[in-house]
């Protein structure tokens, strides 16, 4: 591997590389930091780099480490980044929001700590929609990130910074979260790997809140394989986190048996999430199925009524969930300089929230709404209702017949910065394929699969039964080792 | 059942006024957990510099989510249980959405019977001086934090907030409107104080440990919610006054108003309450960071079974198995400080001898001890109850438990007379001195040696001849003798002893 | 390009929701709203779409919700922080300060 191309390397590459004494962790970790420099003038991916020095100096222990035979950890000094709604104790974590301008996390979120414990080098805060609310991360209070894959499209969202991170080799790997497809959504429109863990795999502890009752942390990366090894770092039971699962549901070793292959695994179709679709993407979804048949499984077509309510669900409730989560930003504990003098309480609050972009604003008015005593029965009782309902629907499927659930991440090709911005509605469609498996807490997966003639890129989305994430895997490893080979990200 | 204090005003008419319908909705810190209701930071967090008591969670830090304390959920059942609720299959917590600078996520978590039965305990019912009092509802929520202000005029008045406070787990228990005068609401809240006490939830001595709103009507009319009411004590009178008044506004015909009135202490009456009434938007959401909680019957069993006597079943046992007066049972059973003492100290044979101690003089000696300690230094701003706590400190110097079991043991052996144990222990409690120290240095052992006592039993019959000469054929007049021996000896010749040297005596001629 | 989804789930324009419901609910939520008009077609528009529950046929279902028993919560113990300051915004010894309430 040559000096400028070293940091195109996938997590397995350089925890061999680096091990093996091909390179070292510094000359990775510096190559990486000039790169990043590089490339922010062109994808504004990062809102906040951390210290270099402080990081060189981490990354020459691991390396002294590796010299002297000691454990460096599963990740051996990989360059990470992490979305900015992750708190690291004593950095910056702004949601992408100028309301938390000033805010400086006193505590590490679990995935940051056993990302560290593992000797990952966590080198700067991805960019994201503000709060995590949108799919292109236009939204973020400090500019869009760009698509590597063309400059003038959006990246995808709310996780936009992490996969244009990770595919523009700014790190290794990133971590996102997924509340109605926040980390497969940007995956598929930067053709990276986007993962959603099965709810509860992933302590939500140091996570900022905005749905947290879908949401979860997830690993963005090149390739299923360094997902696979990121997910079992990060996963695990934390007492932090009520509602992480049993460390027995929750094995760590994601990467055992990723190569088991595809083979008898029955696949469904999903319809509803197909008929719509541009041309382009359906198509795609189609050769996958016959790359899928090839590896030895069978695919057919299935039907899922509720999907048709989902995201009028998935906006409900994450709307409610927004409005009470974000209550507590009412800069008296902690935020930006505004001062409390000549204000009366209820004044104060509603000043220093004005800070709120624009979508964050009309997302906690619609949960206001939505949860308020005249309409909560007609919208919040009844979104939970079609939640149980398709989540009924969506068990059903896997425990009758089917292993994977597969369909287009997002039946469109990714849009040009601006394009659909100042249209809610029509961006809500945008996620119809992903919410399902937040509503219902399963997990899923989007894996790169072709490049349109437009030379945007296409992800296919598979989806598996609850704590099935092992058997997920090993099916997206099986159609990524399938698939055409896919292009190089342009320059 | 009585009814007294504020009813029976007759109107102007000469109808008499509706009864009172009188309903509460206590808040019970669970002062004796160790952590707060979804965080490790004290639960009694009496004594601490501001915001010395808080973490990201409790403070509401971006990214925090709240780690329910089992110990609170266990202590809730008990609670439930104890006032004769149904315990749910599974607990479900909710946000109850509002805006206010003491709540650091400007929601509070808390219980509510929204999608079925999930409150930790419901449909509860308990006799309360002979008539049954309704539990509508038992619910565990969080504390807010508390505000201060500083400031003399309201205009250069700034507010501070101490956030210490913040997440300590409350039970709050909401009874049916069944109280028909303040004699049983003063007789529930002490045998619900006695209750928190007993399970080991709370100390109810510890200022602002139990606080409670009122609703107040008369029947068919208005409900009127009432605030503000620092302590039991207080509350009695605010509902006291409350019923007087609404009665005096339905004398003169006038609809009594629906509303929130506080309770104002200094003037003893209640005033309609100045704030707005809050938007009743509170915008109720299922908390999804807490997992439903099942509560099985496996684990209600194990609690039942921890679950310490009533004060009800420790009266009964004190009466039936160690033959306590009935009397002496009631004191002793309702305050776990003395019962528990009885209870360690206890023997079979001393434990009628211990009762008769600590009701007789023990509880005199603990109260004026009491009287007398300087307060304690983390409860300086004292309340009517911190007095309890003061007495609780002083009855650990006045006698250890060892020191109250030998003196029983000797009484009831027939080692001491009653009136030298008295003496022994107000010394054990000037002096801090043992048992056995205090008995041999102030003598207050029986004289039982016949030689000792021959001079003073042959010097009473010389000097009562007339009984003497009676007493060969009337027992009564023996006794006369033994007490006139025991007068000379004060107390200490040992009774058996005596009777025997006076009978040989007599006959002796 | 359009894809035809979109189309097919076009929403009901009942156009139920006032001017006057948004801007009370933005009191409720407390954010000051420079113009309201900016919201209320695109909350309208949000609000006529989620419109679409009421046919989705699930006035029957019940919730379903995952549970645990006690014995996973938190054991009751201390554990002391060691305080915020630095990263709570401080007024005096240790208060936090906030703006008198009406």
């Amino acid at each position: 591997m040559n000096h400028s191309s070293i940091i195109r390397a996938s997590a397995l590459e350089y925890v061999r590389g680096v091990t093996s004494g091909e390179f070292t962790a510094e000359e990775f970790l510096s190559e990486t930091l000039s790169h990043i420099e590089e490339a922010e003038a062109r994808y504004n991916a990062y809102l906040h780099v951390e210290d270099g020095q402080k990081l060189l100096a981490r990354a020459r222990e691991i390396d002294r480490g590796i010299k002297s035979g000691q454990k460096v950890g599963l990740l051996a000094g990989m360059p990470v980044s992490i979305k900015d709604n992750i708190c690291m104790r004593g950095s910056r974590t702004t949601c992408g929001s100028r309301m938390l301008e000033g805010f400086v996390a006193p505590y590490d979120a679990t995935a940051v700590s056993r990302l560290h414990a593992e000797g990952g080098i966590i080198v700067a805060k991805a960019n994201m929609d503000e709060f995590a609310m949108g799919l292109t991360t236009e939204f973020s209070a400090y500019g869009p990130s760009r698509n590597p894959w063309n400059t003038g499209y959006v990246p995808g969202g709310s996780s936009g910074g992490s996969a244009a991170a990770t595919a523009a080799f700014e790190c290794v790997a990133s971590l996102g979260s997924d509340t109605g497809g926040s980390v497969r959504n940007p995956a598929s429109f930067c053709s990276v790997v986007g993962y959603k863990p099965t709810y509860g795999l992933v302590s939500r502890h140091g996570l900022v809140s905005y749905a947290n009752s879908i949401e979860q942390i997830g690993p963005i990366a090149r390739t299923v394989s360094d997902a696979a090894l990121v997910l079992g770092v990060i996963a695990g039971r934390d007492e932090h986190d009520d509602t992480t699962a049993d460390a027995a549901a929750a094995d760590c070793g994601y990467l055992e048996g990723i190569e088991g292959g595809i083979e008898g695994m029955r696949v469904g179709i999903v319809d509803e999430m197909t008929e719509g679709a541009d041309p382009e993407v359906a198509r795609a979804v189609e050769r996958a199925s016959k790359d899928l048949e090839a590896a030895g499984a069978s695919c057919e077509r299935i039907s899922l009524d509720m999907v048709g309510y989902s995201v009028p669900s998935y906006y409900t409730i994450t709307a409610a969930e927004a409005a009470s989560n974000l209550a507590r930003y009412d800069n008296l504990r902690y935020g930006y300089d505004l001062s409390v003098d000549g204000y009366e309480f209820n004044s104060y609050v509603a000043e220093a929230r004005g800070r709120f972009g624009p979508e964050v604003t009309r997302r906690m008015i619609l949960g206001g709404y939505v949860s308020s005593a005249g309409h909560a029965g007609r919208y919040y009782l009844k979104a939970l209702k079609v939640r149980a309902k398709l989540t009924r629907e969506v068990a059903d499927a896997f425990a009758s017949s089917y292993d994977i659930l597969m369909a287009p991440t997002v039946p469109i090709l990714p849009f040009r910065i601006g394009e659909k911005s100042d249209d809610p509605v029509s961006l809500f469609m945008v996620d119809l394929n992903t919410v399902t498996a937040n509503l219902t807490r399963r997990p899923a997966v989007s894996v790169p699969y072709a490049v349109s003639a437009g030379g945007l890129p296409i992800g296919v989305q598979m989806m598996a039964d609850s704590m099935q994430d092992k058997t997920l895997l090993r099916a997206a490893r099986a159609l990524e080792k399938r698939r055409a080979p896919l292009p190089e990200v342009p320059d | 059942m009585s009814r007294d204090g504020g009813s029976g005003s007759g109107g102007a008419d000469g109808t008499a006024a509706p009864r009172p319908v009188i309903g509460l909705e206590i808040h019970c810190q669970m002062t004796s957990l160790k952590s707060k209701l979804f965080c490790p930071c004290r639960a009694d967090y009496r004594g601490m510099g501001p915001n010395e008591n808080v973490c990201p969670v409790c403070m509401g830090m971006p990214g925090t989510l709240p780690r329910l304390n089992a110990e609170a959920v266990r202590k809730g059942t008990m609670i439930a249980m104890a006032l004769g609720c149904a315990i749910p299959e599974r607990i479900s917590f909710f946000r109850k959405n509002y805006f206010y600078p003491d709540l650091p996520k400007n929601f509070q978590i808390t219980q509510l019977d929204m999608y079925g039965d999930t409150c930790i305990g419901g449909r509860g019912s308990i006799l309360v001086d002979g008539g049954a009092v309704g539990i509508r509802r038992v619910q565990l929520e969080e504390d807010p934090g508390r505000m201060i202000y500083e400031g003399a005029s309201a205009r250069n008045r700034i507010s501070l907030v101490d956030y210490n406070r913040a997440g300590t787990p409350l039970v709050e228990i909401v009874t049916e409107p069944d109280f028909e005068g303040p004699r049983q609401l003063r007789l529930f809240l002490q045998m619900l104080s006695d209750m928190v006490e007993n399970l080991g939830v709370c100390n109810p001595a510890l200022e602002g440990a139990m606080r409670a709103d009122a609703n107040v009507s008369l029947e068919g009319g208005n409900r009127v919610e009432i605030k503000n009411i620092s302590s039991f004590h207080d509350l009695e009178k605010a509902v006291v006054f409350e019923i007087a008044r609404q009665e005096a506004q339905h004398s003169r015909d006038l609809e009594v108003v629906q509303e929130t009135r506080h309770w104002d202490a200094a003037r003893k009456i209640t005033i309609p309450s100045r704030l707005k009434e809050e938007e009743k938007g509170y915008r109720y959401l299922l908390e999804a960071d807490i997992p439903w909680v099942r509560i099985d019957a496996e684990t209600v069993e194990s609690l039942r079974s921890r679950m310490p006597e009533s004060v009800s079943e420790k009266r009964e046992r004190f009466v039936s198995l160690y033959m306590i007066p009935p009397q002496v049972a009631d004191v002793l059973s309702s305050d776990k400080l003395y019962s528990d003492l009885f209870d360690a100290a206890r023997t079979d044979r001393n434990a009628r001898e211990l009762a008769n101690i600590i009701t007789t003089d023990l509880m005199g000696l603990v109260m004026a001890a009491a009287a007398t300690a300087p307060a304690a230094d983390r409860d300086a701003a004292d309340g009517g109850d911190a007095q309890k706590k003061k007495r609780d400190d002083a009855a650990s110097d006045v006698i250890s438990v060892d020191g109250l079991r030998e003196l029983a043991d000797a009484v009831a052996s027939g080692n001491m007379a009653r009136n030298s144990a008295k003496q022994a222990l107000h010394e054990m409690a000037k002096t801090g001195k043992s048992f056995a120290e205090v008995s041999s240095e102030m003598d207050l052992g029986l004289v039982s040696d016949e030689s000792e006592l021959l001079g003073v039993v042959q010097s009473v019959i010389s000097e009562e001849p007339q009984a003497a000469k009676q007493a060969s054929s009337n027992p009564n007049t023996v006794n006369y003798l033994v007490g006139k021996v025991m007068q000379k000896t004060r107390g200490k010749a040992d009774p058996q002893v005596t009777l025997d040297l006076l009978k040989r005596c007599l006959s002796e001629g | 390009m359009q894809p035809r989804l979109i189309t097919t789930l076009a929403i009901p324009q009942s156009g139920l929701v006032t001017e006057e419901e948004i801007e009370s609910v933005s009191k409720l939520v407390r954010i000051k709203v420079a113009d309201h008009r900016e919201h209320v077609e695109k909350v309208r528009d949000m609000i006529n779409f989620f419109d679409m529950l009421d046919s989705a046929g699930v006035e029957d279902d019940e919730l379903v919700m995952d549970d645990v028993p006690v014995s996973r919560l938190r054991e009751d113990a201390h554990e002391s922080f060691g305080g915020l300051s630095g990263y709570v915004r401080q007024y005096r010894d240790g208060y936090v300060r906030v703006p008198k309430m009406d």
